[in-house]
Protein backbone atom coordinates (compact mmCIF):
# COMPACT_ATOMS: atom_id res chain seq x y z
CA UNK A 1 0.00 0.00 0.00
CA UNK A 2 2.96 2.47 0.82
CA UNK A 3 4.08 1.98 -2.93
CA UNK A 4 0.54 3.32 -3.89
CA UNK A 5 0.95 6.29 -1.39
CA UNK A 6 4.04 7.76 -2.16
CA UNK A 7 2.71 7.08 -6.28
CA UNK A 8 -0.38 9.87 -5.26
CA UNK A 9 2.19 12.10 -3.58
CA UNK A 10 4.19 12.25 -6.88
CA UNK A 11 1.07 12.87 -8.48
CA UNK A 12 0.34 15.61 -6.16
CA UNK A 13 3.72 17.06 -6.67
CA UNK A 14 4.18 17.00 -9.85
CA UNK A 15 0.39 17.70 -11.62
CA UNK A 16 -1.03 19.38 -8.38
CA UNK A 17 1.36 22.09 -7.33
CA UNK A 18 2.44 25.18 -8.92
CA UNK A 19 6.25 23.50 -9.34
CA UNK A 20 7.65 23.21 -12.62
CA UNK A 21 8.91 19.69 -11.24
CA UNK A 22 7.82 16.55 -14.10
CA UNK A 23 6.92 13.01 -11.54
CA UNK A 24 10.40 11.02 -13.29
CA UNK A 25 12.51 13.73 -11.52
CA UNK A 26 11.24 12.66 -7.99
CA UNK A 27 12.77 10.05 -6.11
CA UNK A 28 11.36 9.12 -3.07
CA UNK A 29 14.47 9.88 -0.86
CA UNK A 30 14.83 13.14 -1.84
CA UNK A 31 14.68 16.39 0.51
CA UNK A 32 11.56 18.07 -0.43
CA UNK A 33 13.27 21.29 0.70
CA UNK A 34 16.32 23.38 -0.73
CA UNK A 35 18.25 20.80 -1.22
CA UNK A 36 16.17 18.61 -3.06
CA UNK A 37 13.22 19.10 -4.49
CA UNK A 38 13.29 22.66 -3.20
CA UNK A 39 9.67 23.46 -2.39
CA UNK A 40 9.85 26.68 -0.50
CA UNK A 41 7.47 27.80 2.02
CA UNK A 42 4.33 28.28 0.28
CA UNK A 43 4.75 25.01 -1.91
CA UNK A 44 5.21 23.16 1.26
CA UNK A 45 2.13 24.90 3.02
CA UNK A 46 0.34 24.04 -0.30
CA UNK A 47 1.99 19.98 0.01
CA UNK A 48 -0.02 19.70 3.43
CA UNK A 49 -3.09 21.24 2.07
CA UNK A 50 -3.39 18.66 -0.88
CA UNK A 51 -2.55 15.77 0.96
CA UNK A 52 -4.74 16.37 3.69
CA UNK A 53 -7.47 16.54 1.00
CA UNK A 54 -6.48 14.23 -1.45
CA UNK A 55 -6.73 11.65 1.78
CA UNK A 56 -9.26 13.01 3.40
CA UNK A 57 -7.65 13.51 7.26
CA UNK A 58 -6.14 16.28 9.03
CA UNK A 59 -1.95 16.18 10.32
CA UNK A 60 -2.24 16.79 14.30
CA UNK A 61 0.44 19.74 14.82
CA UNK A 62 2.64 17.78 16.32
CA UNK A 63 3.33 16.16 12.60
CA UNK A 64 3.71 19.03 11.30
CA UNK A 65 7.80 18.69 11.68
CA UNK A 66 10.93 18.36 9.73
CA UNK A 67 11.69 14.53 10.51
CA UNK A 68 8.07 13.37 9.03
CA UNK A 69 8.62 15.93 5.77
CA UNK A 70 11.84 14.97 5.06
CA UNK A 71 10.99 12.96 2.27
CA UNK A 72 8.24 10.97 0.42
CA UNK A 73 9.39 8.41 2.20
CA UNK A 74 8.52 10.09 5.73
CA UNK A 75 5.51 11.40 4.66
CA UNK A 76 4.30 7.82 3.20
CA UNK A 77 5.39 6.78 6.41
CA UNK A 78 3.16 9.55 8.34
CA UNK A 79 0.30 9.22 5.79
CA UNK A 80 -0.21 5.53 6.15
CA UNK A 81 -0.07 5.74 9.52
CA UNK A 82 -3.36 7.99 9.47
CA UNK A 83 -5.09 6.43 7.22
CA UNK A 84 -4.71 2.68 8.69
CA UNK B 1 25.79 55.90 22.65
CA UNK B 2 27.19 53.48 20.19
CA UNK B 3 26.74 49.74 19.24
CA UNK B 4 30.28 49.11 21.38
CA UNK B 5 28.68 50.79 24.58
CA UNK B 6 24.99 48.76 23.99
CA UNK B 7 26.79 45.35 23.83
CA UNK B 8 29.18 46.03 26.37
CA UNK B 9 26.02 47.04 28.58
CA UNK B 10 24.49 43.32 27.41
CA UNK B 11 27.49 41.79 28.64
CA UNK B 12 27.84 43.36 32.28
CA UNK B 13 24.14 43.75 33.27
CA UNK B 14 23.69 40.87 36.00
CA UNK B 15 20.08 40.86 35.73
CA UNK B 16 20.60 39.66 31.62
CA UNK B 17 22.53 36.64 32.74
CA UNK B 18 20.33 34.17 31.15
CA UNK B 19 19.15 36.86 28.11
CA UNK B 20 21.07 36.26 24.61
CA UNK B 21 20.54 34.79 20.95
CA UNK B 22 19.54 31.16 19.35
CA UNK B 23 19.30 29.93 15.89
CA UNK B 24 18.03 26.37 17.57
CA UNK B 25 21.47 25.37 16.53
CA UNK B 26 23.86 27.17 18.38
CA UNK B 27 23.08 29.73 21.23
CA UNK B 28 25.04 32.49 22.67
CA UNK B 29 24.20 34.38 26.39
CA UNK B 30 25.21 38.54 25.84
CA UNK B 31 27.99 37.77 28.40
CA UNK B 32 29.99 36.33 26.10
CA UNK B 33 29.86 38.70 23.41
CA UNK B 34 33.01 40.40 24.58
CA UNK B 35 34.93 37.24 24.49
CA UNK B 36 33.48 36.74 20.96
CA UNK B 37 34.16 39.75 19.29
CA UNK B 38 37.60 39.52 20.80
CA UNK B 39 38.59 36.52 18.55
CA UNK B 40 37.37 38.13 15.65
CA UNK B 41 39.73 41.18 16.25
CA UNK B 42 42.26 38.88 15.90
CA UNK B 43 40.92 37.11 13.24
CA UNK B 44 40.69 41.16 11.49
CA UNK B 45 43.77 42.46 12.27
CA UNK B 46 45.38 39.78 10.65
CA UNK B 47 44.23 40.94 7.37
CA UNK B 48 45.27 44.74 7.41
CA UNK B 49 42.68 46.07 5.98
CA UNK B 50 41.76 49.90 6.28
CA UNK B 51 39.34 51.53 8.07
CA UNK B 52 36.05 51.98 5.56
CA UNK B 53 37.32 48.69 3.59
CA UNK B 54 33.07 47.41 3.06
CA UNK B 55 32.59 43.79 3.75
CA UNK B 56 29.72 41.97 2.04
CA UNK B 57 28.23 39.59 4.29
CA UNK B 58 26.47 36.19 2.73
CA UNK B 59 25.30 34.20 5.49
CA UNK B 60 22.21 32.47 6.39
CA UNK B 61 19.63 33.84 8.61
CA UNK B 62 21.44 32.43 11.53
CA UNK B 63 23.54 33.45 14.72
CA UNK B 64 27.06 33.35 13.16
CA UNK B 65 25.88 35.46 10.47
CA UNK B 66 24.08 37.83 13.52
CA UNK B 67 27.28 37.73 15.50
CA UNK B 68 29.52 38.40 12.53
CA UNK B 69 27.18 41.28 11.72
CA UNK B 70 26.93 42.64 15.65
CA UNK B 71 30.30 42.83 15.73
CA UNK B 72 30.95 44.99 12.55
CA UNK B 73 28.10 46.86 13.94
CA UNK B 74 30.11 47.19 17.36
CA UNK B 75 33.60 48.07 15.32
CA UNK B 76 31.88 50.56 13.24
CA UNK B 77 32.75 49.39 10.03
CA UNK B 78 31.31 49.51 6.83
CA UNK B 79 29.42 46.51 5.48
CA UNK B 80 27.25 45.43 3.08
CA UNK B 81 24.34 43.03 3.60
CA UNK B 82 21.67 40.92 1.73
CA UNK B 83 20.01 37.78 2.05
CA UNK B 84 22.31 35.07 1.21
CA UNK B 85 21.87 34.93 -2.69
CA UNK B 86 22.84 31.30 -4.52
CA UNK B 87 25.85 30.53 -5.26
CA UNK B 88 26.07 31.25 -8.83
CA UNK B 89 24.72 35.03 -7.77
CA UNK B 90 27.08 35.47 -5.27
CA UNK B 91 29.50 37.76 -7.03
CA UNK B 92 27.22 38.80 -9.57
CA UNK B 93 24.41 40.58 -6.34
CA UNK B 94 27.70 42.04 -4.19
CA UNK B 95 28.56 45.71 -5.03
CA UNK B 96 32.03 46.22 -6.78
CA UNK B 97 32.95 48.53 -4.08
CA UNK B 98 33.06 45.82 -1.51
CA UNK B 99 36.59 44.80 -0.70
CA UNK B 100 35.49 41.25 0.34
CA UNK B 101 33.18 38.48 0.72
CA UNK B 102 32.12 37.00 3.98
CA UNK B 103 30.59 33.97 4.43
CA UNK B 104 31.00 30.64 6.38
CA UNK B 105 32.77 27.87 5.27
CA UNK B 106 30.41 25.51 6.45
CA UNK B 107 27.12 26.23 8.51
CA UNK B 108 26.75 22.75 9.39
CA UNK B 109 30.33 22.33 10.55
CA UNK B 110 30.49 24.93 13.08
CA UNK B 111 29.20 23.32 16.26
CA UNK B 112 30.98 25.50 18.64
CA UNK B 113 31.10 29.64 18.16
CA UNK B 114 34.85 29.62 19.65
CA UNK B 115 35.92 28.33 16.57
CA UNK B 116 33.92 30.73 14.76
CA UNK B 117 36.83 32.92 13.30
CA UNK B 118 38.45 29.75 12.21
CA UNK B 119 34.92 28.83 10.24
CA UNK B 120 35.16 32.12 8.30
CA UNK B 121 36.25 32.52 4.49
CA UNK B 122 37.14 35.97 3.46
CA UNK B 123 37.02 35.99 -0.85
CA UNK B 124 38.36 39.24 -2.41
CA UNK B 125 35.55 40.22 -4.87
CA UNK B 126 37.11 39.94 -8.53
CA UNK B 127 35.35 42.78 -9.69
CA UNK B 128 36.49 45.00 -6.62
CA UNK B 129 36.42 48.46 -8.05
CA UNK B 130 35.64 51.57 -4.81
CA UNK B 131 34.62 54.74 -6.04
CA UNK B 132 33.22 55.36 -3.09
CA UNK B 133 33.93 59.06 -2.34
CA UNK B 134 31.90 59.53 0.96
CA UNK B 135 32.14 62.34 3.71
CA UNK B 136 34.22 61.01 6.42
CA UNK B 137 32.57 59.82 9.29
CA UNK B 138 34.32 58.36 12.55
CA UNK B 139 31.21 55.92 12.29
CA UNK B 140 30.26 52.76 10.68
CA UNK B 141 27.77 52.99 7.50
CA UNK B 142 25.47 49.94 6.40
CA UNK B 143 24.65 49.27 2.81
CA UNK B 144 21.70 47.66 1.76
CA UNK B 145 20.31 46.95 -1.77
CA UNK B 146 16.92 48.90 -2.85
CA UNK B 147 14.08 46.45 -2.19
CA UNK B 148 12.52 46.58 -5.57
CA UNK B 149 15.38 45.89 -7.75
CA UNK B 150 16.15 42.17 -8.17
CA UNK B 151 20.06 42.76 -9.27
CA UNK B 152 22.32 45.56 -7.54
CA UNK B 153 20.96 48.25 -9.33
CA UNK B 154 20.69 50.84 -6.32
CA UNK B 155 22.72 50.92 -2.60
CA UNK B 156 21.40 52.39 0.28
CA UNK B 157 23.89 53.81 2.83
CA UNK B 158 23.12 54.70 6.54
CA UNK B 159 24.80 55.62 9.05
CA UNK B 160 25.25 54.07 12.61
CA UNK B 161 23.48 56.30 14.59
CA UNK B 162 20.26 56.65 12.28
CA UNK B 163 19.81 52.96 12.63
CA UNK B 164 20.10 53.21 16.26
CA UNK B 165 18.17 55.86 16.72
CA UNK B 166 15.24 54.18 14.56
CA UNK B 167 15.64 51.05 16.70
CA UNK B 168 15.32 52.63 20.08
CA UNK B 169 11.83 54.67 18.44
CA UNK B 170 10.89 50.59 17.97
CA UNK B 171 12.06 49.31 21.57
CA UNK B 172 9.44 52.19 22.79
CA UNK B 173 6.80 51.90 20.24
CA UNK B 174 6.43 47.91 20.79
CA UNK B 175 7.41 47.97 24.06
CA UNK B 176 9.62 45.50 24.35
CA UNK B 177 11.86 44.67 27.22
CA UNK B 178 14.17 42.23 28.56
CA UNK B 179 11.34 39.91 29.40
CA UNK B 180 10.67 39.29 25.66
CA UNK B 181 11.74 36.15 23.51
CA UNK B 182 11.59 37.50 20.11
CA UNK B 183 11.36 35.21 17.47
CA UNK B 184 12.91 36.55 13.78
CA UNK B 185 12.01 34.35 10.65
CA UNK B 186 12.25 36.89 8.95
CA UNK B 187 15.82 37.71 6.84
CA UNK B 188 17.96 40.17 9.53
CA UNK B 189 20.10 41.35 6.48
CA UNK B 190 16.99 43.19 5.32
CA UNK B 191 16.23 46.62 7.17
CA UNK B 192 13.07 44.80 8.51
CA UNK B 193 14.76 42.12 10.25
CA UNK B 194 17.43 43.69 11.65
CA UNK B 195 16.03 47.55 11.96
CA UNK B 196 12.63 47.01 13.25
CA UNK B 197 13.38 43.01 14.64
CA UNK B 198 17.22 42.23 15.93
CA UNK B 199 18.46 45.84 16.90
CA UNK B 200 15.53 46.84 18.89
CA UNK B 201 15.58 43.07 20.53
CA UNK B 202 18.81 43.74 21.22
CA UNK B 203 18.38 47.29 22.62
CA UNK B 204 15.72 46.03 24.92
CA UNK B 205 18.00 42.95 26.48
CA UNK B 206 15.43 40.52 24.99
CA UNK B 207 15.99 36.61 24.43
CA UNK B 208 16.31 36.21 20.65
CA UNK B 209 15.70 33.07 18.25
CA UNK B 210 16.64 33.31 14.29
CA UNK B 211 15.27 30.82 12.07
CA UNK B 212 16.34 30.34 8.52
CA UNK B 213 14.23 29.57 5.40
CA UNK B 214 11.53 29.72 7.77
CA UNK B 215 8.37 27.16 6.74
CA UNK B 216 5.44 25.74 8.46
CA UNK B 217 7.05 22.78 10.05
CA UNK B 218 9.79 24.72 11.49
CA UNK B 219 7.69 27.50 12.61
CA UNK B 220 5.60 25.22 14.41
CA UNK B 221 8.49 23.15 16.21
CA UNK B 222 10.69 26.48 17.14
CA UNK B 223 7.78 27.82 18.49
CA UNK B 224 6.96 24.97 21.11
CA UNK B 225 10.59 24.62 21.85
CA UNK B 226 11.40 28.45 22.05
CA UNK B 227 7.58 29.91 23.36
CA UNK B 228 7.99 33.45 21.98
CA UNK B 229 6.11 36.19 23.11
CA UNK B 230 6.96 38.44 20.52
CA UNK B 231 7.15 37.75 16.30
CA UNK B 232 8.43 39.74 13.57
CA UNK B 233 6.77 38.46 10.40
CA UNK B 234 5.09 39.25 7.16
CA UNK B 235 1.77 38.71 5.61
CA UNK B 236 2.46 36.19 4.02
CA UNK B 237 4.35 34.25 7.06
CA UNK B 238 0.98 35.49 9.51
CA UNK B 239 -1.04 33.60 6.07
CA UNK B 240 1.19 30.79 6.91
CA UNK B 241 0.64 30.15 10.44
CA UNK B 242 -3.14 30.80 9.40
CA UNK B 243 -3.58 27.70 7.06
CA UNK B 244 -1.19 25.36 9.10
CA UNK B 245 -1.12 25.92 12.77
CA UNK B 246 -4.11 23.85 14.17
CA UNK B 247 -3.85 25.06 17.55
CA UNK B 248 -4.20 29.05 18.75
CA UNK B 249 -1.41 30.47 21.08
CA UNK B 250 -1.78 34.31 22.26
CA UNK B 251 1.63 36.33 21.47
CA UNK B 252 2.28 39.71 23.32
CA UNK B 253 3.19 40.89 20.33
CA UNK B 254 3.01 40.14 16.82
CA UNK B 255 4.79 42.47 14.20
CA UNK B 256 3.75 41.99 10.31
CA UNK B 257 5.54 43.90 7.72
CA UNK B 258 6.47 43.51 4.31
CA UNK B 259 3.05 44.09 2.58
CA UNK B 260 -0.19 45.47 3.36
CA UNK B 261 -2.27 42.35 5.54
CA UNK B 262 -6.21 42.66 4.22
CA UNK B 263 -8.13 43.50 6.97
CA UNK B 264 -10.48 40.54 7.19
CA UNK B 265 -7.34 38.53 7.73
CA UNK B 266 -5.57 40.74 10.49
CA UNK B 267 -9.06 40.31 12.48
CA UNK B 268 -8.62 36.36 11.95
CA UNK B 269 -5.12 36.32 12.76
CA UNK B 270 -5.41 38.74 16.14
CA UNK B 271 -7.89 36.92 17.41
CA UNK B 272 -6.03 33.46 17.22
CA UNK B 273 -2.73 34.73 18.12
CA UNK B 274 -3.03 37.87 19.69
CA UNK B 275 -1.41 41.07 19.52
CA UNK B 276 -0.97 41.97 15.72
CA UNK B 277 0.37 45.24 14.41
CA UNK B 278 1.14 46.56 10.87
CA UNK B 279 4.35 48.41 10.50
CA UNK B 280 5.21 50.23 7.36
CA UNK B 281 8.85 50.96 6.59
CA UNK B 282 11.48 50.92 3.81
CA UNK B 283 14.99 50.15 2.99
CA UNK B 284 15.81 53.46 2.70
CA UNK B 285 14.07 55.51 6.02
CA UNK B 286 13.62 52.63 8.55
CA UNK B 287 10.32 51.70 10.21
CA UNK B 288 8.13 54.55 9.77
CA UNK B 289 4.33 54.23 10.50
CA UNK B 290 2.87 51.93 13.25
CA UNK B 291 -0.11 50.98 15.22
CA UNK B 292 0.32 51.17 18.89
CA UNK B 293 -1.30 47.88 21.14
CA UNK B 294 -3.27 50.18 23.01
CA UNK B 295 -4.97 50.88 19.25
CA UNK B 296 -7.97 48.64 18.74
CA UNK B 297 -8.16 45.31 17.14
CA UNK B 298 -10.03 47.45 14.34
CA UNK B 299 -8.06 50.59 13.67
CA UNK B 300 -5.02 48.39 13.57
CA UNK B 301 -6.79 46.32 10.94
CA UNK B 302 -7.57 49.22 9.04
CA UNK B 303 -4.51 51.49 8.84
CA UNK B 304 -0.65 50.82 8.71
CA UNK B 305 -0.85 52.74 12.33
CA UNK B 306 0.42 56.01 13.59
CA UNK B 307 3.67 57.90 12.48
CA UNK B 308 6.63 56.85 14.64
CA UNK B 309 7.83 60.28 16.70
CA UNK B 310 10.53 62.12 14.32
CA UNK B 311 8.41 60.77 10.84
CA UNK B 312 6.68 63.53 8.74
CA UNK B 313 4.18 62.60 6.20
CA UNK B 314 2.86 64.42 3.08
CA UNK B 315 0.71 63.18 0.15
CA UNK B 316 1.90 65.07 -3.09
CA UNK B 317 -0.66 65.12 -5.64
CA UNK B 318 -0.88 62.16 -8.07
CA UNK B 319 0.06 62.20 -11.88
CA UNK B 320 -2.30 63.14 -14.15
CA UNK B 321 -2.41 59.47 -15.63
CA UNK B 322 -3.27 58.20 -12.17
CA UNK B 323 -7.34 58.41 -10.83
CA UNK B 324 -7.72 61.05 -7.96
CA UNK B 325 -9.32 59.77 -5.38
CA UNK B 326 -10.77 62.08 -2.42
CA UNK B 327 -7.86 62.71 0.15
CA UNK B 328 -5.69 60.25 -1.62
CA UNK B 329 -2.30 60.90 -2.42
CA UNK B 330 1.32 59.56 -2.95
CA UNK B 331 2.82 58.99 0.49
CA UNK B 332 5.84 61.11 1.23
CA UNK B 333 8.04 61.05 4.09
CA UNK B 334 10.72 62.75 6.24
CA UNK B 335 12.77 61.09 9.16
CA UNK B 336 15.43 62.26 10.70
CA UNK B 337 17.32 58.50 11.02
CA UNK B 338 17.13 58.10 7.55
CA UNK B 339 19.56 57.54 4.59
CA UNK B 340 21.93 59.70 3.13
CA UNK B 341 23.09 58.16 -0.42
CA UNK B 342 21.97 56.23 -2.99
CA UNK B 343 25.31 54.65 -4.31
CA UNK B 344 26.19 53.00 -7.77
CA UNK B 345 27.65 49.16 -7.26
CA UNK B 346 30.71 50.95 -7.79
CA UNK B 347 30.05 53.43 -5.07
CA UNK B 348 29.58 55.93 -7.13
CA UNK B 349 27.31 58.36 -5.91
CA UNK B 350 23.81 58.92 -7.33
CA UNK B 351 22.60 60.65 -4.95
CA UNK B 352 23.44 62.42 -1.96
CA UNK B 353 20.43 64.18 0.56
CA UNK B 354 19.75 66.08 3.63
CA UNK B 355 18.35 62.91 6.30
CA UNK B 356 14.81 65.41 6.23
CA UNK B 357 14.71 65.52 2.60
CA UNK B 358 11.36 64.28 1.49
CA UNK B 359 11.42 60.63 0.03
CA UNK B 360 8.60 59.93 -2.41
CA UNK B 361 7.19 56.25 -1.53
CA UNK B 362 5.38 55.43 -4.68
CA UNK B 363 3.09 54.01 -2.67
CA UNK B 364 -0.91 55.33 -2.06
CA UNK B 365 -2.18 56.59 1.17
CA UNK B 366 -5.08 58.49 3.21
CA UNK B 367 -4.68 60.36 6.39
CA UNK B 368 -7.25 60.37 8.95
CA UNK B 369 -7.91 62.06 12.13
CA UNK B 370 -5.23 60.90 15.12
CA UNK B 371 -2.80 60.99 11.92
CA UNK B 372 -3.67 56.73 11.32
CA UNK B 373 -2.12 56.46 7.68
CA UNK B 374 -4.02 54.76 5.29
CA UNK B 375 -2.51 52.78 2.44
CA UNK B 376 -4.15 51.84 -0.87
CA UNK B 377 -1.39 50.38 -3.51
CA UNK B 378 1.06 51.16 -5.22
CA UNK B 379 1.14 54.38 -7.11
CA UNK B 380 3.30 53.24 -10.33
CA UNK B 381 3.88 50.25 -12.14
CA UNK B 382 4.70 47.73 -9.51
CA UNK B 383 3.48 45.45 -7.19
CA UNK B 384 4.61 43.76 -3.90
CA UNK B 385 4.45 40.28 -3.83
CA UNK B 386 5.15 38.07 -0.32
CA UNK B 387 6.85 41.27 1.14
CA UNK B 388 9.32 41.72 -1.92
CA UNK B 389 8.59 45.03 -4.04
CA UNK B 390 8.53 43.38 -7.91
CA UNK B 391 9.09 46.16 -10.32
CA UNK B 392 6.38 45.35 -13.57
CA UNK B 393 9.90 46.80 -16.20
CA UNK B 394 12.14 43.82 -14.05
CA UNK B 395 9.63 41.11 -15.41
CA UNK B 396 8.69 42.37 -18.90
CA UNK B 397 12.38 42.93 -19.14
CA UNK B 398 13.00 39.19 -18.53
CA UNK B 399 10.55 37.72 -20.50
CA UNK B 400 11.40 39.84 -23.20
CA UNK B 401 14.94 37.92 -23.09
CA UNK B 402 13.02 34.53 -24.09
CA UNK B 403 13.44 34.43 -27.84
CA UNK B 404 10.41 33.22 -28.32
CA UNK B 405 8.97 36.98 -26.82
CA UNK B 406 8.94 39.98 -28.68
CA UNK B 407 7.02 42.27 -26.36
CA UNK B 408 5.81 41.23 -22.84
CA UNK B 409 3.51 43.65 -20.68
CA UNK B 410 2.38 42.76 -17.50
CA UNK B 411 -0.35 43.59 -15.34
CA UNK B 412 -2.03 43.32 -11.57
CA UNK B 413 -5.42 42.12 -11.10
CA UNK B 414 -7.22 42.88 -8.03
CA UNK B 415 -7.52 38.97 -7.20
CA UNK B 416 -5.41 37.96 -4.28
CA UNK B 417 -3.24 34.38 -3.97
CA UNK B 418 -0.55 32.97 -2.16
CA UNK B 419 1.74 35.52 -3.53
CA UNK B 420 -0.06 38.83 -3.49
CA UNK B 421 -2.23 40.03 -6.08
CA UNK B 422 -2.41 37.76 -9.10
CA UNK B 423 0.08 38.40 -12.45
CA UNK B 424 -0.90 38.46 -15.74
CA UNK B 425 2.07 38.75 -18.06
CA UNK B 426 0.78 39.55 -21.62
CA UNK B 427 3.23 38.34 -24.70
CA UNK B 428 3.61 39.33 -28.28
CA UNK B 429 4.73 35.85 -30.11
CA UNK B 430 6.69 35.91 -33.48
CA UNK B 431 4.55 33.84 -35.84
CA UNK B 432 3.25 32.02 -32.90
CA UNK B 433 6.46 30.29 -32.07
CA UNK B 434 5.81 29.67 -28.51
CA UNK B 435 2.92 28.33 -26.16
CA UNK B 436 1.85 30.01 -23.40
CA UNK B 437 2.66 27.06 -20.71
CA UNK B 438 6.17 26.66 -22.46
CA UNK B 439 6.69 30.56 -21.71
CA UNK B 440 5.21 30.26 -18.10
CA UNK B 441 7.85 27.25 -17.63
CA UNK B 442 10.53 29.28 -18.72
CA UNK B 443 9.80 31.84 -16.19
CA UNK B 444 10.77 29.13 -12.99
CA UNK B 445 14.49 29.41 -14.66
CA UNK B 446 14.36 33.55 -15.06
CA UNK B 447 12.84 34.30 -12.45
CA UNK B 448 12.41 34.18 -8.45
CA UNK B 449 9.51 32.14 -7.47
CA UNK B 450 7.28 35.35 -5.66
CA UNK B 451 7.75 36.95 -9.52
CA UNK B 452 6.27 34.23 -11.61
CA UNK B 453 3.21 35.39 -13.03
CA UNK B 454 0.37 33.50 -12.54
CA UNK B 455 -1.11 33.47 -15.80
CA UNK B 456 0.67 33.94 -19.29
CA UNK B 457 -1.11 35.41 -22.51
CA UNK B 458 -0.46 35.22 -25.39
CA UNK B 459 -1.66 38.58 -27.68
CA UNK B 460 -1.65 39.50 -31.63
CA UNK B 461 -1.42 43.33 -30.99
CA UNK B 462 -1.00 45.50 -27.81
CA UNK B 463 -4.47 47.83 -27.21
CA UNK B 464 -3.00 51.35 -27.58
CA UNK B 465 -3.82 54.57 -25.79
CA UNK B 466 -4.28 57.71 -28.23
CA UNK B 467 -0.85 58.61 -26.82
CA UNK B 468 0.48 55.63 -28.56
CA UNK B 469 1.11 53.91 -25.01
CA UNK B 470 0.02 50.50 -24.64
CA UNK B 471 -3.43 50.25 -22.21
CA UNK B 472 -2.73 48.17 -19.68
CA UNK B 473 -6.56 49.21 -18.40
CA UNK B 474 -7.99 47.48 -21.69
CA UNK B 475 -5.65 44.64 -21.03
CA UNK B 476 -7.05 44.54 -17.33
CA UNK B 477 -10.56 44.16 -18.72
CA UNK B 478 -9.66 41.54 -20.82
CA UNK B 479 -8.71 39.74 -17.62
CA UNK B 480 -11.33 40.15 -15.96
CA UNK B 481 -13.86 39.35 -18.84
CA UNK B 482 -12.10 36.24 -19.42
CA UNK B 483 -11.76 35.31 -15.72
CA UNK B 484 -14.87 33.73 -13.58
Amino acid sequence: MSEAVTEQLKDIIANQMDVNIQKSEIESDMSLMEDGLGLDSVAIMEFISLVEAQFNFKFDEDELNMDGFRDLQTVTELVASKIN
Amino acid sequence: MRFADIFAQLATDPTLAKQGLGDGRLNCSYQVLPEIFTQLDDFFAAQDFSADTCFALQFDNSLPGALVLLYLLARERHLFVAPKPQKQDAVSLTPQFCRCILSLKSEADLTDLAQLPSALQLDPHPDYNDERDLPATDEGRLYLKTSGSMGVSKVVVHDFSALLGNAQQCVTRFRLSAADRVLIPVPIFHMYGLGAGLLPALLAGATIELLDKTNILKYIQVEKRFAPTAAFLTPTLCNMLLQGKRSDRPYRLVVSAGDKMRPAMFKTFAARFGGLVNLYGSTELGALITSDLADSADIRARYAGQPMPEVHVKLAPLADDLQEAEGVGELQLSYAYSFTHYLHSTGKTRLQREVTDWFATGDLARQHQGGYVELLGRAGLSVNRRGYLVLFSDIEQRLESLKAVDKAVLVATDEETANGKRLVAFCLVPDNTAQAENIRQACFALLPNYAIPEEIRIINEFPLLPSGKIDRQALLEAVAKTTR
